[in-house]
């Protein structure tokens, strides 16, 4: 499903290089619940940036579902990101501008077949997923961070993507909390086939996964 | 939130505050320069105010109005004009009338003046060619002069007003014209032959300016030539005593005055205009430059201030475009996003301009500013289309331009922000 090549990524400010990634080799199979674990500042967020195809690696080619994507253009990048992979990011990155429901609509608005009615109809059922149906006119300023985090988890599956990337999806939220996410993951991964990339801190999330890849200094270590 | 309404206000704010400056500043020339009452046939008119002379053996000009000699053997003559009429510009003067003392202007023109004007007569009618022939003691005054002096709407035609101990008879009374009609203004009008301000035969300077009134627009170019030609024939010589002052640095005292070169221009009234501008005083050309620059700065500030807030806008919802990016948006589609919106907010900002701009000229027009009381401002729809045109370009590129940027970066630079 995802296949990384000789990944390597070096951030250049005026005064320092930091190598991010080193030489990194994966394949995610088809229907795979992986997960990333690592010191902070190891390259994670970064690897699945890349995964995500919100980055460009300094070196190194991915292919995802056998397509090469480094020749993409810009619109077929984003048709491709829009179909296939769903986001959830460490900072939530919810727009603050819109109500809950408008940002969980978001991703469909990049569908022209999808009609404004089904928007509305699969946002509140991703929000229903998450258990936030009862905040869906309220804006992202107004909710707690563990709340922030289930919106944001609900516009990554709203589209029913092929393949979710969750930066720390749990970091946020208590144990019991972490738990149902951990279901809902693990729910769409087992009845709907969806391949799901997971960076975690919590080695109990982990060991829930089909396997492990830890991350030391930019290099994989296991 | 809060912040992007503030931005998108000042940003509104800034649009119409731009487009109402414009629009009301082109209605105020426009005023100037379009015919407008008593002046209606601007458009077929042309304007000799001067007439240079200079003597360059001695190194010394003179410029002065024209001489009714002049005027009547030079300019009347001349093949393709359907009419000329000469009249002094209005002065304002202290004297007596009707035992009261007064600053009044006085303005003396021929017959033909008053076929060219168009004015509204309240009562009675211009001068006539009797009236100038057989310089009667006739005169026009205006409504305003007629209810400060006779009373509110008397019948005045036929009564006499007493000027400096002179008995006068009304033949007219006209409505009285805006200030910015400077070849129409005056309150009293009375035949040019009652000039009495000495003027020597054959010379070429006095007090008059010639409108020239042609059969239609397309004869004034030929118009124009006619005259330049015409200037190579005007004998110089009767000049000698006319105030001159000395060219350049030379400080020559100029014994005898002998004029060699005479320049004088037939202009179109925006010409007339301009050249009343540059060749005024330098007080008043320093005036004048300081209020254009006041004008063109007062347009640029709010002009800058748009393209900052409009980039500043952009900035502000950098995140915004790489959330939108992250989950399918492309550049293109973020782009287009941002351009209707800027369209919708210049459209809706050049509303609100048209609606002040007629608020504020509906005010003007009712209440007249300072001394001018009566002024007929109009929009004009082609500057309105323009400006809207222009404000929508650089809306465009200054709401655009940095989106289409900010959403060819890598999402995650984008996030960062
Ligand atoms: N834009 C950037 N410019 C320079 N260096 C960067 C940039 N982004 C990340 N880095 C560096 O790359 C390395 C990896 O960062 P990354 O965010 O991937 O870490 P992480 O494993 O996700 O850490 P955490 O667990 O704290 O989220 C870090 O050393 C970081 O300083
Ligand atoms: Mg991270």
């Amino acid at each position: 499903m995802i296949t990384l090549k000789n990944i390597e990524k070096v951030y250049r400010t005026d005064t320092i290089e930091t190598l991010a990634l080193n030489n990194i080799n994966l394949e995610v199979s088809k229907g795979e619940f992986l997960s990333i674990m690592g010191p902070s500042g190891c390259g994670k967020s970064t690897l699945l940036n890349i995964m995500g195809l919100l980055d460009e690696p300094t070196k190194g080619g991915i292919q995802i579902d056998n397509q090469s994507i480094t020749s993409f253009a810009d619109k077929k990048l984003s048709a491709f990101r829009n179909q296939k992979i769903g986001f959830i990011f460490q900072s939530y990155h919810l727009i603050n501008d819109l109500s809950v429901l408008d940002n969980v609509e978001l991703p469909l608005l990049y569908r022209p077949s999808v009609s404004a009615s089904e928007r509305r109809d699969l946002a509140t059922k991703a929000l229903e997923k998450v258990g936030l149906s009862n905040r869906m006119k309220h804006y992202p300023t107004q909710l707690s961070g563990g709340q922030r985090q289930r919106v944001a988890i609900a516009r990554a599956i709203v589209g029913n993507p092929s393949i979710i990337l969750a930066d720390e999806p749990t970091g946020n939220l208590d144990s019991n909390m972490g738990n149902e996410i951990m279901e809902i993951l693990e729910n769409l991964n087992k009845s709907d086939g969806t391949t799901i990339v997971m960076v975690t801190h919590d080695e109990n999330m982990a060991k829930r996964t089909h396997r492990l890849v830890r991350l030391f200094d930019g290099s994989q270590v296991a | 939130m809060k912040r992007r309404k503030f931005y998108t206000f000042i940003s509104l704010f800034g649009i119409s505050l731009t487009l109402t400056i414009l629009i009301v500043l082109t209605a105020f020339i426009d005023s100037l320069l379009a015919p407008d009452y008593p002046e209606v046939h601007r458009n077929r008119s042309l304007y000799v105010q001067r007439v240079k002379l200079l003597d360059q053996t001695n190194n010394s000009s003179s410029i002065n109005p024209l001489s009714p000699f002049f005027i009547k053997t030079y300019i009347k003559t001349l093949p393709l004009v359907e009419k000329v009429s000469m009249a002094t510009m209005a002065v304002p003067m202290n004297t007596y009338l009707n035992g009261q003392k007064g600053k009044v202007s006085i303005k003396y023109t021929d017959a033909e003046f008053w076929d060219i004007m168009q004015f509204n007569f309240l009562e009675g009618k211009g001068l006539t060619l009797e009236n100038v022939d057989k310089s009667d003691n006739a005169v026009v005054i205006t409504g305003d002069l007629r209810d400060q002096y006779f009373g509110k709407n008397q019948p005045v035609v036929g009564k006499t007003l007493e000027m400096d101990d002179i008995q006068y008879r009304i033949v007219g009374v006209v409505e009285g014209s805006p200030i910015t009609a400077v070849y129409a203004g005056g309150d009293i009008y009375m035949p040019c032959s009652l000039d009495k301000s000495p003027q020597k035969t054959g010379e070429l300077s006095g007090r008059y300016h010639a409108i020239i009134l042609a059969k239609s627009t397309n004869d004034l170019s030929n118009i124009q030539s006619d005259f330049i030609n015409m200037l190579h024939k005007v004998p110089l010589g009767n000049d000698k005593d006319v105030a001159q002052r000395k060219l350049g640095k030379s400080e020559r005292s100029g014994d005898g005055f002998e004029p060699d070169t005479i320049v004088a221009h037939a202009e179109r009234y925006s010409e007339s205009f301009t050249s009343n501008m540059i060749d005024s005083t330098s007080s008043d050309t320093i005036f004048f430059t300081i209020l254009s620059i006041f004008a063109l700065l007062f347009m640029l500030l709010p002009a800058l201030n748009l393209i900052n807030v409009n980039i500043s806008r952009i900035m502000e919802r950098a995140s915004e475009i790489g959330i939108r990016k992250a989950f399918g948006a492309s550049a293109g589609t973020l782009t287009v996003q941002f351009v209707i919106e800027n369209v919708i907010l210049t459209l809706l900002g050049g509303f609100v301009a048209i609606l002040l701009s007629t608020l504020v000229i509906l005010y003007v027009n009712a209440k007249g500013i300072g001394p001018i009381k009566t002024m007929n401002l109009n929009i004009n729809w082609f500057v309105v289309a323009v400006a809207m045109v222009l404000s929508l370009v650089f809306g465009l590129m200054s709401g655009a331009y940095p989106a289409w940027r900010m959403s060819k970066l890598p999402v995650v630079e984008a996030l960062k922000n």
